[in-house]
């Protein structure tokens, strides 16, 4: 916000759009073929049309389809500051996350939201402390607390990063793989597990080696419990059975009984289809109902617990040989070692990251990658050459967005604004198109859960789709448009809208205003319907301050912003 | 470690080509067949609606039906059992009624009520989010299915000349259970002055005035996207491939999601306005969703299925018997229903509701005089077409051996049996012909199979 604390005299004094510190006028004077005195009200200005051309996209348009696809959108001005040094070197910059200097909102982050970086004992130690009983009222109430604070620091810290980091494209690509290997919060512990799930798995490796986030997120407890492999384990042993058979139907029956009676369901192979129907391989993609079987063997004990009993030590992944699957193993119809004891661990680790790095997944995951930063339905060359690096790479991802982004097809006109935001994306945008600062995210999250998309509470293991099919049902856009109108009032608490470049702007006339802030919310201008229509709106009105968050209003909420 | 890996990727990939194509389990998505084309469609103005009221949180089965003869029942639930001079006599010799719900009485005793018992999900999970997901997709044990039961009944049977309002819920977000591909217009039963507004302002941005030709084009949009939908990825790829979207068409889809969305909320918000006040007095939240969609209802605008949800039944704490927290809710939900139906007029006889939760609860109460998340659940289906006057599903008592895992009442009938016939009674749609089985109940054998609830219509 630094920036723009000029003296609002000196503001007054220096009417010359020279001068403004807003960039809005500098992009618009830039641009715009009129002059800002004669605004033809009546006819939809040029700007309005966009330039369909079926050539290559101009530079300006390129910057703005970079910033769509690879930020979450510009922040006023932002266009102008990647035109002067380039988009190609901006992409650059954004490969290379570590050295972009991002320390405001490392410092934020870790002032805000304390539990995001705590170890896991730390977090349950401070959200989660073990009453002796916990069930009276009183303590399940402050219980309760406790998980909606830990958890909204979570959601918290994702929208003001998304809104704010200056590693945009490292923020846009953890939203994906935030998706990919979603967990919701609701189900076991969910709350206390996530926010060292996001920073130790999604965060750690999103720029790393795919296969290393593979088994990350396997041998993580928010995993581990949101699809069931905790509890899976080995069928029991013929005298374990026996013991359980002779005590059916009794009611007294001792602790040891009631544990084996919990663990007799054995297999559970929720973990091992998702692995190679969602993370993996894809699905239907070239393995069979006992390759999932054979898997979940594989991956039995692998569990989650306390190093030492009683709550003490570390808690994370465990791996409980008592109840791996022993008999002989097989993949693919390989037959795999049989080892003893931990060993066994290894076993399935190396069958993990085998998956991982598999020619079917690297297709798969090149495919999906294409889909969130190309088009909804990329073409098979694009995901073929992507694929080529995923395998040369070994699934070195920074290489794979590399070759994504540097490859034509990304750059072609056919895919400018072809893809519809999501709601997350959609929110984060508008907050940055208006130049907007969050700080307090709690009403951004409420709206999200409006629109259908709350943070790390998704319903399906599949993560929230990025495709327009999945979000463009009746009912929906009704909160978008609400939202535009909110924001754009300076009406959403926690979100504050800046007074500049609004009060400078309010001193022009209506058609510049208009002109300057479609250029930079939507460079490559609006659709006609959306233009006439806004030429309709600011006739007769009087330019004022909530003038111009009325057409920023309009703006946000019409088609073309949906787009991206 | 490297090569062992090399030479499990180099063995695996040899033996998986000979497995390429193979589907997993329930993974097939048939294209919408009109399997029973016949649905007559000049009386769908007037034509039958179904109502799903779904209690989330698992709704104790033994605090709404009483085994009052059963001395286990006493045994195992000392304070959140209901004395059998308190409960209603409902002419079973086994179970009696929760006295809070009263107000359903006339309607059981009309036989307008047909109880289930001991229902639920062949999937033993006691998470309601994997419970709630596997009932209301009807796909127990199947993640991959992402589409819910009554949206896959829309897609299948959808016509050119669907009511913008042949589905609804009221409430702001659709249940999983209308989820998917058919577009279904979810809408808070109050209006909501911030919306009415943001439509006012985006109505001409999202092309309105030329409402009946962009109603068609949305729909023709939509009966083509059909072929663009995620899981038939597969099937597409064989096909000539549709030009990829790019700035414009994206832009049209996105034009007419929105006039879709304010043609459709005005509609609801039209007819909630103009419907003229019957005088039937209904109780807050569940009722006021019900009173939305009577109002619906009685406009013969073609409402097929409406959805409703009422939350906060997981009542792990002070559930109470004929006290407690669970009572006043029975009682919430006893009356809306009532009014529910005494509002609805001349179209009662068309009306049928169903009334489920995802599981029910344990038969010991626990600790904290409350129960935890159990098995075996109840349902009500309710309307004038169903055979009532008797229990359902299949009760074997309270005996521990007969408990699932000793614990908790058994599942002996399949939500998706009610599910079927319920589709099939009400709209002559036959999920379970073999062409549709595999999409409306993946992994199910059930041809022929009915429990006799309903009457024909």
């Amino acid at each position: 916000m630094k920036r723009r604390t000029l003296e609002p005299n000196l503001i007054r004094a220096n009417v010359a759009a020279s001068l403004l510190p807003a960039a809005f006028l500098v992009c618009a004077s830039a641009q715009t073929t009129q002059p800002a005195t004669n605004p033809p009200v009546d006819q939809p200005s040029l700007l309005a049309e966009p330039v369909r051309s079926d050539g290559p996209l101009n530079d300006r348009e390129m910057t703005f389809h970079v910033l769509n696809r690879l930020a979450f959108g510009p922040t006023p001005g932002q266009v102008d500051e990647v035109m002067d040094i380039g988009w190609k070197q901006w992409v650059h910059q954004q490969l290379r996350p570590g050295k972009i200097d991002d320390s405001e909102v490392d410092r934020q982050i870790r002032e805000k939201f304390p539990s995001l970086h705590m170890s896991m004992e730390n977090i349950f130690a401070r959200y989660r402390p073990e009453y002796p009983r916990p069930h009276t009222q009183e303590q399940m109430k402050h219980l309760r607390k406790l998980s909606r604070e830990v958890a909204g620091e979570l959601s918290r810290s994702v929208v003001y990063r998304a809104a704010h980091s200056k590693r945009q494209f490292y923020e846009v690509m953890v939203e994906f793989w935030r998706n990919h290997f979603t967990v919701d919060r609701r189900k076991t512990n969910g709350s206390f597990l996530a926010n060292h799930y996001e920073v130790n798995v999604i965060r750690r490796y999103a720029f790393g080696r795919f296969s290393d986030m593979v088994l990350a997120s396997a041998q993580h407890p928010a995993m581990l419990f949101y699809l069931d492999n905790w509890v899976s384990r080995a069928p029991l042993s013929p005298n374990e059975q026996r013991i359980v058979d002779r005590q059916v139907g009794r009611e007294n029956v001792s602790r040891s009984v009631k544990a084996l009676r919990r663990l007799q369901n054995g297999l559970n192979e929720n973990y091992a289809r998702e692995l190679m129907e969602l993370h993996t391989f894809g699905v239907d993609n070239g393995y069979t109902q006992a390759d999932v079987t054979n898997l979940a063997k594989l991956l039995t004990g692998w569990t989650v617990g306390w190093s030492k009993p009683g709550r003490r030590g570390t808690y994370g992944f465990v791996f409980n040989a008592d109840v791996h699957y022993t008999f002989d193993k097989w993949m693919f119809g390989t037959r795999l070692p049989r080892l003893p004891g931990n060993l066994a661990l290894g076993t399935g680790e190396q069958v993990v990251i085998g998956l991982a790095t598999h020619k079917r997944t690297a297709r798969f995951i090149s495919w999906k990658l294409c889909r969130y930063l190309v088009n909804d339905e990329p073409s098979p060359e694009l995901v073929t050459r992507v694929a080529r690096v995923f395998r040369r790479t070994n699934g070195y991802l920074p290489r794979v967005y590399e070759v994504i982004v540097n490859d034509p097809e990304f750059a072609a006109r056919g895919n400018f604004r072809a893809k519809f935001k999501t709601p997350f994306e959609f929110v984060v945008s508008a907050v940055r198109s208006s130049g907007a600062r969050v700080t307090n995210g709690g009403q951004v999250i409420r709206e999200l859960r409006a629109m259908g998309q709350p943070i790390y509470d998704c319903e399906d293991p599949t993560g929230y789709y990025d495709q327009a099919e999945a979000w463009l049902y009746p009912g929906v856009l009704v909160h978008r448009w609400a939202f535009a109108l909110r924001l754009s009032a300076g009406d959403i608490p926690g979100v504050e809208l800046p007074d500049e470049p609004y009060e400078s702007l309010a001193r022009f006339e209506a058609a510049h205003i208009k002109d300057a802030l479609i250029d930079a919310i939507v460079p490559g201008g609006v659709d006609r319907q959306t233009a006439t229509v806004i030429d309709q709106a600011i006739q007769d009105r009087t330019v004022d301050r909530r003038f111009t968050h009325m057409v920023l209003g309009l703006i946000l909420g019409s088609p073309t912003f949906q787009q991206q | 470690m490297e090569s062992t890996r090399r030479d499990f990727l180099k063995q695996s990939t040899a033996t998986m080509l000979t497995a390429a194509g193979v589907g997993a389990i329930g993974k097939e998505i048939f294209a919408p067949t009109y399997v029973y084309g016949a649905r007559n469609l000049p009386e769908r103005d007037s034509g039958p609606t179904l109502v799903v009221i779904y209690l989330r949180g698992g709704s104790d089965p033994l605090s709404v039906f009483v085994p009052f003869d059963d001395r286990t029942y006493y045994q195992m639930r000392p304070t959140i059992s209901i004395l059998p001079n308190d409960a209603l006599h409902i002419n079973n010799r086994t179970f009696r009624l929760n006295p809070a719900m009263a107000p359903l009485l006339p309607m059981i005793n009309a036989g307008e009520i047909a109880p289930i018992i001991n229902v639920g999900s062949p999937n033993d999970t006691r998470s309601h989010f994997d419970a709630q997901d596997f009932m209301e997709r009807a796909a127990p044990g199947i993640k991959s299915i992402s589409e819910g039961w009554l949206n896959r009944y829309l897609e299948q049977t959808k016509t050119q000349t669907d009511p913008e309002l042949r589905a609804l819920a009221i409430q702001p977000l659709l249940p999983r259970s209308l989820r998917g591909q058919y577009p279904v217009l979810a809408a808070p039963a109050r209006k909501s002055n911030r919306h009415e507004r943001a439509m006012a302002v985006f109505e001409e941005l999202y092309g309105c005035d030329e409402d009946r030709k962009m109603h068609r084009a949305a729909k023709a949009a939509e009966m083509q996207a059909d072929t663009r939908r995620p899981g038939r990825r597969k099937k597409s790829r064989k096909e000539p491939e549709p030009p990829p979207i790019d700035e414009a068409a994206q832009r049209q889809r996105i034009v007419s999601a929105g006039s879709n969305t304010i043609r459709r909320l005005r509609e609801l918000r039209r007819i909630i306005e103009e419907s003229p006040d019957t005088h039937v007095q209904y109780p807050p939240d569940l009722g006021e969703k019900l009173q939305a969609v009577a109002k619906v209802i009685r406009a013969n605008v073609g409402l097929e299925i409406a959805a409703v949800d009422y939350g906060n039944w997981d009542h792990h704490i002070r559930q109470g018997g004929s006290g407690g927290v669970m009572a006043p809710m029975l009682a919430n939900l006893s009356k809306s229903i009532a009014a529910f139906y005494k509002d609805l007029g001349n179209r009662r006889h068309m009306v049928c509701t169903l009334v489920m939760s995802e599981f029910g609860r344990t038969v010991k109460e626990n600790g904290n005089r409350g129960s935890d998340h159990g098995r075996g659940g109840y349902m009500l289906v309710i309307g004038e077409m169903v055979n009532g006057n008797r229990m359902y599903g299949r009760w074997t008592g309270l005996d521990v051996a007969n408990l699932a895992d000793g614990r908790d009442l058994p599942v002996y009938t399949d939500f998706r049996l009610v599910f079927a016939e319920v589709l099939y009674k009400l709209f002559g749609y036959d999920p379970t012909a073999p062409q549709a089985v595999k999409y409306m109940f993946p992994g199910w054998n059930n041809r022929g199979r009915s429990l006799g609830l309903l009457k024909q219509l």
